[in-house]
């Protein structure tokens, strides 16, 4: 399929950004009806892509660079705190509703409809039990006294990586990590918080890697209160362990 | 000194999925590298550097916040990179409010023309190109792309008739598309 010929031009206008008016007008309605053209404009908006390369003579300040650098560890990690948050308010609220017309249902229907209402009620829980886990731990990544500490044996690209962030007081953690290599079926990597005290090392949580290296931990049950020097992880039996076994495989970096 | 990219890192896919995990590093890496290209686009429309610096901080957090947004299998982040620069200096230029989520950018400015260059190539053989192409018509396109103007702006201001503006203009691109291959 090609695109029409005589909207060719505009076409190209428009990728740049050049047209207006009622030709622009024409154009865009015709757009609405015509993939060909739609593909064409999409096409012409790589074509006008290369141009910006053609302009790169110029270098901004190191102070710009510097800015920069500050800016994202300001911003150490992107929680879509507000996107996730209404998300599950949603599905909240839509279970909420779902669960009202079965009811009207069920004051008028037979006892398959009761455990239809069983089940939606369990669904409720379950998702109202969800939404509170996950806004639990969007509190604890948001709170100004949730402390983060990253985890590495070597600053190279493809080290294994780590990153653990933990609030004492509530006890929550969770892990990220990337580049881990693969572990036998019946080993785990075991996370270990060592406490700034000197007490012993304390299980923070079991956790294996995908495919792609990629990991993550939550966990929401460590004891509160316990104030961490490091963490560390180890490879331990598939089921964990209550004490570390050496070697030491990744730990906080000093 | 030279506003192309340092180096070419060795994968681009693998920055973004470190950036993915908040890696700051990674993010750095790819300012470093990127930064001149992204810079250079927007002085070259705003003629600022203040502003340009603005753009630049902007364009990057968009990236630092919003990694998903690229997609290294439809092209590099060079191209995408510009592009977006390209858009915000102009919105910059014609003192209005952004209209576009960085998420827009993703299918319109990323330029799948040829994987298996790397950005300097990429960057040399645009340049090439432009610079081969007659000057009327390159200095319309300019006029379009880093300046921002309507057709009838471009119109009034070169004296050409409006068919020819229209004409060179999608001719220029289409030179482009010829020598990229896509």
């Amino acid at each position: 399929m090609t695109p029409h010929e005589q909207y060719a031009d505009d076409l190209a206008l428009l990728a740049l950004g050049a047209l207006e008016g009622t030709e622009r007008e024409q154009l865009e309605l015709h757009l609405e009806s015509c993939a060909a053209c739609r593909n064409e404009l999409a096409q012409l908006r790589r074509d006008a892509g290369l141009l910006a390369l053609s302009s790169a003579t110029q270098r901004p300040s190191e102070a710009a660079r510097k800015q920069f650098l500050h800016a994202i560890a300001a911003e150490p990690r992107r929680i879509r705190k507000s996107s996730k948050v209404r998300w599950w308010s949603r599905g909240a609220v839509a279970t909420t509703a779902a669960l009202l017309v079965s009811t009207g249902l069920l004051w008028r229907n037979n006892t398959q409809l009761t455990q239809a209402l069983k089940s939606a009620e369990d669904e409720l829980r379950s998702t109202q039990a969800e939404l509170k886990s996950k806004e639990q731990l969007v509190s604890m990544l948001t709170a100004p006294d949730t402390v983060q500490m990253l985890l590495t044996n070597a600053p190279a690209v493809k080290q294994p990586q780590a990153r653990v962030v933990y609030h004492k007081d509530t006890g929550r953690l969770l892990l990220l990590a990337n580049n881990l290599s693969p572990i036998p079926q019946d080993k785990t990597y075991e996370l270990w918080l060592l406490p700034e005290d000197g007490g012993a090392p304390v299980p923070a949580g079991l956790f294996k890697p995908d495919a792609e290296g990629y990991s993550t931990l939550v966990n929401e049950n460590l004891k509160p209160g316990v104030a961490p020097k490091a963490f560390a992880v180890t490879i331990e039996p598939v089921a964990g362990s209550s004490t570390p076994t050496m070697p030491i495989v990744l730990v906080t970096q000093s | 000194m030279s506003g192309e990219p340092k180096s070419h890192p060795a994968n681009e896919s693998e920055l973004v999925a470190r950036i993915h995990a908040g890696d700051e590093q990674a993010m750095a890496a790819v300012y470093d590298v990127y930064s001149g290209v992204v810079y250079s686009v927007a002085f070259r429309v705003l003629q600022n550097a203040t502003e340009a610096e603005d753009v630049l901080q902007d364009v990057f957090l968009q990236l630092w916040r919003n990694p998903s947004a690229f997609d290294s299998a439809r092209g590099q982040l060079a191209p995408w990179l510009a592009a977006i620069a390209r858009n915000r200096s102009i919105d910059l230029l014609r003192r209005r409010k952004p209209e576009d989520d960085i998420s827009d950018y993703v299918i319109a400015a990323g330029p799948p023309h040829d994987q298996a260059v790397n950005s300097e190539l990429m960057i040399s053989r645009v340049r090439s190109t432009i610079d081969k192409m007659p000057a009327e018509q390159r200095k319309l396109l300019e006029m379009a792309y880093f300046e921002g103007l309507t057709h009838s702006e471009i119109s009034a201001r070169t004296g050409e008739p409006l068919g020819t503006v229209k004409t060179r203009i999608r001719s220029g691109l289409m030179l482009l598309r010829k020598q990229f291959g896509s």
